[in-house]
């Protein structure tokens, strides 16, 4: 028997194969700023998706009309609005509209931006060059004349602006896929890839897309806000969501009205908007952070 | 009177999980016009006693010590005031990398000027004259253009000198060179440290090299400390240090420089065989763009031309040259990874350099490549299981367990334990994840193995363990092995053959010992001229050929003297000087 053992020998715990999204997780529990953001957006997804059960009246139900434009109270939480109808069930509902607007046209841009990025990103050439000059083309039209062109052709809608935030949406996400696309072809893991025979859609997949997960949540993140934005620009100009669908834009908008008498009808789906934009920032933020093992602990 | 004097200096950064003591009671002296050799490896905490000095270190750290003069001030409580007319009049520092320490956005000359202005009152007229004669003394030649350059328009070189020149632009009583050469080629470092020792007697400074290159110090320094840990670990004149280190860490330090020097003769077998790799007519030709007024005009840079080369099988051979000399070029296009101009590659006698990716596969797994930079060849967002794994997955060998499990197995081949598999690259030290580089290049068993400089970005003693390993995994695996470097020492140990390379040609070829024994090329002289020296009595007074001495130097030989019979010519050409011994020379009658 012998003393002395090789040092890597020494010790050979049971080793775990532990998945990455293990790690990822520990790492997003650790910034509380992301765990609290996160836990309001859920409940602000729940509230949305459960309504029907903590509201006592629909949303456009006029209930309250003797009562109307009355000021916040322990009945009714946010007040009434100049219909008669329970502001509290209007906001829930609204988020309904704005929450889904605001996610469909972020994934949409995601997923139009990736692919196209990635693309103009890796290969360069021609179709960088394609790829640039519809971006280009994108970038000279204002969004919101195209955008109430196109509303007043379609009449409006959820889809319609779902359709047309993403039409704009996928420029940035694309521009900034494509700049970390275009840093990281370079780099030797790149070219180990390639020498290992990996094709240029396993190289996209598996190394260039995690590697910019940054720009995507990123991207991801700033379509939400400019999604909703449109959302309640469009419903002002009565190409939006119909009413009496709520929507927290419309309810701005009329609350602008009554604000300096009745200001329960302007703060209340301001600060509802406000939070939910804050919340998924920070959300992400966190997410941007956990999903990149390279940024440890700060 | 001591210039510098350090006494007892702690020096610990306070980090989110706690205190990291990185400096632990070190106490130093330096004498006017003496120089001193800090040596360690990377994290012994050489360069933060040097930091603490100038008191560049931010707010995250602690510092404190017993006493700390610097030129008769007392560092540890001057003012912001004091340090700033200290920093450049007292102590100037030169950094690793000079592309980082110049500020991209303006010339060489605004920030020389800038600097002499801010200690000296002068005009610009006069600074700018002072810019030119300090560009001269450290010998750049057209140094009036280059006043008006910006950083990226200069070599690494050039761009080193220029950081001297402005480091010595206040007359500085100590030059702190913090690792000046490490990012140069051989002959470029050699250069710079003969510069150096010249100004540091010319202006009688004094002299802080430090470095973990033991052939740094040995050329420049009279006196060396041995850092270990963030404590002195032993000190004494250079000679006795490398005669007589009293310490086992220096021990080791000086083993790592000698084992170098040491080569193993390789066993002579018959070649029967087809070789493993063979590169015919080898050429690239770059398109450049160059900026005109109006329009870009197309200019093309020959950066490889006509390279022949045999890799025989289970054979190491060294491809050798400096920067810019197509050796990397040359590489990468025997793995296909940059598509050559002209020529052939053969791998095990089938030409690979027409087919496309689909019928390249499989060829893929015969060959691998280890890069450089072992910290960009990792994929940052993969486990160490993953990355090397991934050959595996890309070939669709065995399904995800067994990949996993080769891929730890491998990882423990290399010399990591098994639970590394669970992090990532960014937790390494440059010489683990050089392993993870070489276990993921090795899993699919290749027979080609391209090592593109694997070892010039390590420490000495991982250097020599990372060669011990590459050597140890070529016996057992049968590996062919292209080592492309530019560190001859390494490739004297490793290689069994070696070629050189200059402006994209091959110059000479031989076996390694008749190359170190007999060079034969003005070229392969000068490189192995600049290796640093292993003991400080060698030190010599180098003389460096320009490109036009080497052209005029091309060796000429008479068709009778070759080995092999080739037609006289003008021009050089490359004919066997002795039998397996190339060399380019102009043939006469």
């Amino acid at each position: 028997m012998t003393d002395i053992q090789a040092p890597g020998l020494a010790v050979a715990p049971a080793y775990r194969q532990r998945s990455p999204l293990y790690f990822a997780w520990r790492r997003f529990a650790a910034n509380k700023a992301a765990v609290v953001a996160g836990a309001v957006l859920l409940l602000i997804i729940l509230a949305a998706i459960l309504a029907p059960l903590f509201t006592r009246t629909g949303p456009d139900t006029q209930a309250y009309l003797t009562e109307a434009l009355a000021p916040p109270s322990a009945e009714h939480w946010f007040g009434i609005d100049d219909l008669g109808r329970d502001f509290f069930t209007r906001i829930i509902y609204g988020a309904r509209v704005s929450v889904s607007i605001g996610f469909a046209a972020a994934l949409f841009s995601v997923l139009v931006g990736i692919p196209l990025g990635a693309i103009a990103g890796y290969f360069g050439g021609k179709a960088d060059w394609i790829i640039m000059r519809v971006i280009e083309l994108f970038s000279v039209v204002p969004p919101l004349l195209a955008a109430m062109l196109l509303g007043t052709m379609t009449r409006g809608g959820f889809w319609t602006i779902v359709f047309i935030a993403a039409l704009f949406g996928w420029v940035g996400v694309c521009l900034l896929v494509r700049a970390q696309v275009k840093a990281f072809r370079e780099k030797e893991f790149v070219r180990a890839a390639q020498a290992l025979g990996a094709s240029p859609w396993y190289i996209i997949r598996r190394h260039l897309i995690p590697n910019s997960i940054s720009p995507i949540i990123i991207g991801f993140v700033l379509c939400i806000p400019m999604a909703m934005m449109l959302e309640a620009s469009l419903s002002f100009l009565g190409i939006g969501v119909p009413p009496p669908t709520p929507s927290w834009g419309q309810m701005i908008n009329t609350g602008m009205n009554f604000m300096f008498f009745y200001w329960h009808m302007a703060v209340f789906p301001t600060a509802a908007l406000a939070i939910t934009i804050l919340a998924t920032t920070l959300f992400g933020d966190g997410l941007r952070d956990a999903l990149d093992p390279t940024l440890k602990g700060r | 009177m001591k210039l510098v004097d350090i006494v007892g200096l702690r020096v610990s950064f306070r980090q989110h999980a706690g205190v990291v003591d990185a400096v632990r009671g070190v106490s130093l002296h330096v004498e006017e016009g003496e120089s001193v050799g800090i040596v360690g490896e990377s994290g012994s905490g050489k360069s933060v006693t040097c930091m603490a000095l100038m008191r560049l270190l931010g707010g995250a750290a602690d510092v404190s010590a017993d006493s700390m003069v610097l030129d008769g001030v007392n560092v540890l409580d001057a003012n912001a005031r004091t340090m700033s007319a200290l920093r450049g009049k007292s102590a100037a520092m030169i950094f690793q990398d000079p592309m980082t320490a110049f500020d991209p956005v303006f010339t060489i000359g605004h920030q020389i000027v800038e600097t002499i202005r801010t200690h000296r009152r002068i005009s610009k007229a006069e600074a700018r004259e002072e810019t030119v004669r300090l560009l001269e003394r450290v010998e750049i030649k057209n140094a009036r253009d280059v006043l008006g350059y910006y950083p990226h328009q200069l070599s690494g070189g050039m761009l080193q000198r220029a950081m001297i020149a402005m480091a010595l632009s206040c007359r500085p009583k100590v030059l702190i060179a913090d690792e000046p050469t490490t990012a140069l080629d051989v002959t470029i470092q050699a250069q710079i440290l003969q510069l150096i020792k010249q100004l540091q007697k010319e202006f009688g400074m004094a002299l802080i090299m430090i470095t973990h290159d033991l052939g740094v110090i040995a050329e420049t320094v009279d006196r060396v400390v041995v850092m270990y840990g963030g404590k002195v670990m032993e000190e004494g004149p250079v000679e006795q240090i490398f005669d007589n280190p009293r310490h086992s860490y220096t021990q080791t330090l000086l083993g790592s420089l000698k084992a170098a020097v040491v080569n193993s003769p390789a066993a002579e077998e018959p070649q029967s065989a087809a070789p493993a790799l063979e590169l015919r007519d080898l050429s690239k030709i770059f398109v450049l763009k160059r900026r005109g007024r109006i329009f870009h005009t197309l200019v093309d840079h020959q950066a490889v031309k006509g390279v022949n080369l045999v890799l025989p099988r289970n054979k190491i051979i060294g491809l050798v040259g400096e920067s810019g000399s197509g050796k990397t070029t040359t590489g990468l296009m025997a793995m296909r990874l940059i598509e050559p101009t002209n020529g052939q590659v053969l791998v095990d006698d089938s030409d690979i350099s027409t087919l496309d990716h689909t019928s390249l596969k499989g060829f893929r797994r015969r060959m691998q490549v280890v890069f450089q930079d072992s910290y960009s060849a990792l994929d940052p967002m993969m486990t160490l299981a993953q990355i090397v794994a991934e050959p595996l997955n890309i070939h669709g060998v065995g399904t995800y367990r067994k990949q996993t499990e080769q891929a730890l197995d491998w990882l423990e081949r290399v010399g990591l334990d098994r639970n590394f598999g669970q992090r990532y690259p960014h937790e390494l030290s440059g010489g683990q994840r050089q392993r993870v580089a070489i276990a993921r290049a090795l899993i699919l068993e290749p027979t080609v193995l391209v090592a593109d400089e694997p070892t010039s970005a390590l420490d000495v003693t991982v250097k020599a363990q990372i060669i011990g390993l590459l050597k140890q995994l070529q016996q057992q695996l049968g590996l062919s092995m292209l080592f492309i470097s530019h560190d001859l020492s390494v490739v004297r140990a490793l290689t069994d053959e070696v070629v050189v390379m200059y402006r994209g040609r091959v110059v000479e070829q031989a076996p390694t010992a008749a190359i170190f024994a007999r060079p034969q090329h003005p070229y392969t002289r000068s490189l192995i001229d600049a290796i640093p020296v292993s003991n400080p009595r060698d030190r010599r007074l180098r003389s460096f050929l320009s490109a036009a001495d080497i052209a005029n130097a091309t060796p000429r030989l008479s068709r009778s003297a070759l080995a092999a019979d080739a037609d006289a010519a003008e021009l050089p050409q490359l004919v066997a000087f002795a039998p397996g011994h190339l060399v380019e020379a102009v043939v006469t009658q």
